[in-house]
């Protein structure tokens, strides 16, 4: 029992989910309305795409990367599916799986631009999220495309079996092909690499696939967030991923995964991701005026932030300066 | 001496020395030259003293930024600064507005400015030094925080009363120069020289180059990672003067795209993301460049997508002429 609770404050998520917890009991307190079940459905489902892009930006963190450019290409993706929806005849699921395929071919080009031409990370996804960015604006310069069939919409708003909603099922999508992964042997390799590309790369591991792969699946959560967007806004939005990138840097640095990339785990990226989102809900419910909105959603991040930074810290040092035992010889 | 001839003869390899000084700034330079090729042929009326002058002047205050953000570059560790938005805005709103004995002072105005910018870059430094927050994460929340600020201080409406010194730094001197472009080129020679040839500039450059051996030799690796954030805020904050002085007007909104471009600028100009190796005469250069391009852009009537699409790729493919890193097998 001592045993367990002690992994568990070593445990790197935990600063995450103890942030979130805090920011949910305000919340409870300040809104007695807040603790139902349908307030629960609606702050799930407008955090998901915000989520899926934590995941991606997960992946890539986790082999020592970095990956910047996944909110454009979430808004890349909105923008197409809309676009299609709207001047094409082409059947649903058809233009769901075009959105897939581009969303796996958009991580594969950051992948093979960071894996095997190894040009560093971030500059690499900043010039792509340019790319992708401006490709989004290029096909529809303004909000538009109001041709989203019914049946997404609704299927996004739906709750199955009455206790499941869509939006658990999209997150589930990229969470699940994760924790599969993460239970095979190959999930060392993951971490090794973003321990020490180098020592990986002598002990055999396939460091060029590993990063491909983990960029690859950051486009694909882009692409199930995309397509969790368009059911919720009903149209396409050329810029409305553009603030999920660093959002989600920052959810995942609150979750605890090392800069350096080979610690840490998707849940403490998951909560961080839920902190951010958490905090829009309660500045709103606090009843904060518009002018100081920003310096008080900037002022809760920056407090959580340097939180989570100094338990990772004190952690650290107790695990690098452990406590000398006293003995006594007498 | 007989020693000296039985000294081996060392293994060089021939490379012309000129080559290996420009070797950095090739990218930038041929982008100046094929761009300017380019748009004398194609663009009526684009090569004429005026319009080369105003390019200088808007590229004057975006330099100025990139040649912080070198500075934070150059001092290693991955470092980066993305709260250089935000810091402009504070230096526009503080500079232009202050009044010594009832008047207005231009000198006592940057300089104030200038110290602020540099009390926002020793928070930015000490927390990524100290508290090993990744600088990416640290400055964007720096941003967020500082302009969330200036929201709530200002109401989201700013006003700024020009002074007649700034706005004069328009004025044409000779050619295309304005006052205010060789006001910059001045500045850059001056942190060139300070980087080359003083104490100071080779310390900055030891540590970035490896902070563990520049701590081992004796250097004040803290004072040196710090002061290169507050350098950067400071020059940032100057820019925002300068800014005011160009635009005549101040948005917040208007600034959120300067840290990228700053850092796509830097990158241009062949200084390395590793640290330790850079100049700010190629910040300059891709400073104009970034200007360059867009201007061009701009006159063949193209819209703000395919703009923001052409910019991504040009800087891709920078990145993958200069800034790849080394091979796995060594």
């Amino acid at each position: 029992m001592l045993a367990t609770i002690k992994k568990l404050l070593k445990w790197t998520s935990l600063p995450a989910i103890v942030l979130f917890v805090l920011l949910l009991v305000y919340n409870a307190v300040i809104n007695p309305g807040f603790m139902k079940q349908s307030t629960f459905y609606t702050f799930l489902l407008t955090s998901t795409p915000t989520l899926c892009v934590v995941m991606g930006v997960f992946a890539s963190k986790i082999v020592g990367g970095i990956d910047i450019s996944l909110g454009s290409l979430l808004s890349l993706i909105n923008v197409t599916l809309a676009w299609m929806f709207t001047n094409t005849d082409l059947p649903t699921a058809l233009v769901l799986a075009i959105g897939v395929l581009m969303g796996m071919t958009g991580g594969l080009i950051n992948g093979i631009s960071i894996g095997v031409l190894r040009v560093n990370p971030l500059l690499a996804t900043f010039a792509s999220s340019s790319v992708y960015g401006g490709l989004a604006l290029w096909i529809m310069p303004n909000p538009g495309g109001f041709g989203v069939p019914q049946s997404l919409i609704r299927f996004t708003n739906r709750i199955h079996f009455g206790f499941i909603p869509s939006a658990l099922i999209y997150l589930m999508i990229p969470l699940a092909l994760w924790l599969i992964y993460a239970l095979s042997v190959r999930v060392v390799a993951v971490y090794g690499i973003g321990g020490n590309e180098q020592c990986a790369y002598i002990s055999g591991m396939p460091v060029m696939r590993i990063k491909m792969l983990a960029h690859i699946f950051g486009g694909l959560c882009a692409a199930v967030g995309a397509i969790a967007v368009t059911g919720l806004i009903a149209s396409g939005d050329p810029t409305i991923g553009n603030e999920f990138s660093l959002k989600a840097v920052t959810a995942v640095v609150i979750g605890g995964v090392a800069l350096s990339g080979g610690e840490g785990d998707i849940w403490g990226a998951l909560f961080g991701g839920l902190f951010l989102t958490m905090i829009l809900i309660t500045i709103v419910s606090s009843k904060v005026p518009t002018f100081a909105q920003n310096f008080a959603n900037a002022t809760i991040l920056f407090v959580g932030l340097l939180l989570a930074v100094l338990i990772k810290l004190v952690s650290e040092y107790k695990r690098t300066h452990p406590r000398k035992e006293v003995k006594n010889y007498d | 001496m007989t020693d000296q001839s039985v000294q081996p003869k060392k293994f060089q390899l021939r490379v012309n020395p000129a080559y290996q000084r420009v070797k950095d700034y090739l990218p930038a330079i041929s982008c100046i030259v094929l761009l300017g090729v380019f748009s004398a042929v194609l663009i009526d009326g684009f090569m004429n003293i005026n319009n080369i002058g105003a390019i200088l002047l808007q590229a004057s205050v975006l330099a100025v930024v990139a040649m912080g953000a070198t500075i934070v570059v150059i001092a290693g560790d991955n470092g980066l600064d993305l709260s250089t938005g935000a810091v402009i805005i504070v230096g526009a709103m503080i500079g232009p507005n202050l009044r010594v004995g009832g008047r207005e002072s231009l000198l006592a105005g940057f300089l104030l400015a200038m110290i602020i910018g540099a009390m926002i870059g020793c928070v930015n430094g000490l927390c990524v030094y100290y508290l090993k927050v990744p600088s990416l994460v640290m400055t964007m929340a720096m941003q967020g925080f500082v302009s969330g600020f200036c929201i709530f201080l200002t109401r989201s409406q700013l006003t700024v009363k020009i002074p007649k010194a700034l706005a004069s730094m328009n004025q044409v001197v000779f050619g295309p120069f304005r006052r205010m472009t060789l006001l910059v080129i001045a500045l850059m020679v001056v942190l060139q020289l300070l980087l080359n040839r003083s104490k100071i500039g080779q310390l900055l450059l030891l540590t970035g180059n490896n902070r563990e051996a520049a701590r081992l030799n004796g250097i004040p690796v803290p004072a040196i990672a710090v002061g290169a954030f507050a350098a950067c805020s400071a020059l940032a904050a100057a820019a925002g003067m300068l800014l005011v002085g160009y635009s005549g007007l101040v948005h917040i909104d208007m600034t959120k795209d300067y840290p990228m471009q700053a850092m796509a600028a830097v990158i241009i100009g062949g200084t390395k993301t590793s640290g330790g190796v850079g100049s700010f005469v190629g910040s300059v250069m891709g400073a104009i460049v970034l200007i360059l391009l867009n201007s061009i852009l701009l006159a063949f009537n193209m819209p703000a997508g395919a703009r923001t699409f052409i910019q991504g790729m040009v800087l891709l493919v920078i990145l993958l002429i200069n800034n790849r890193s080394a091979k796995l097998r060594q």
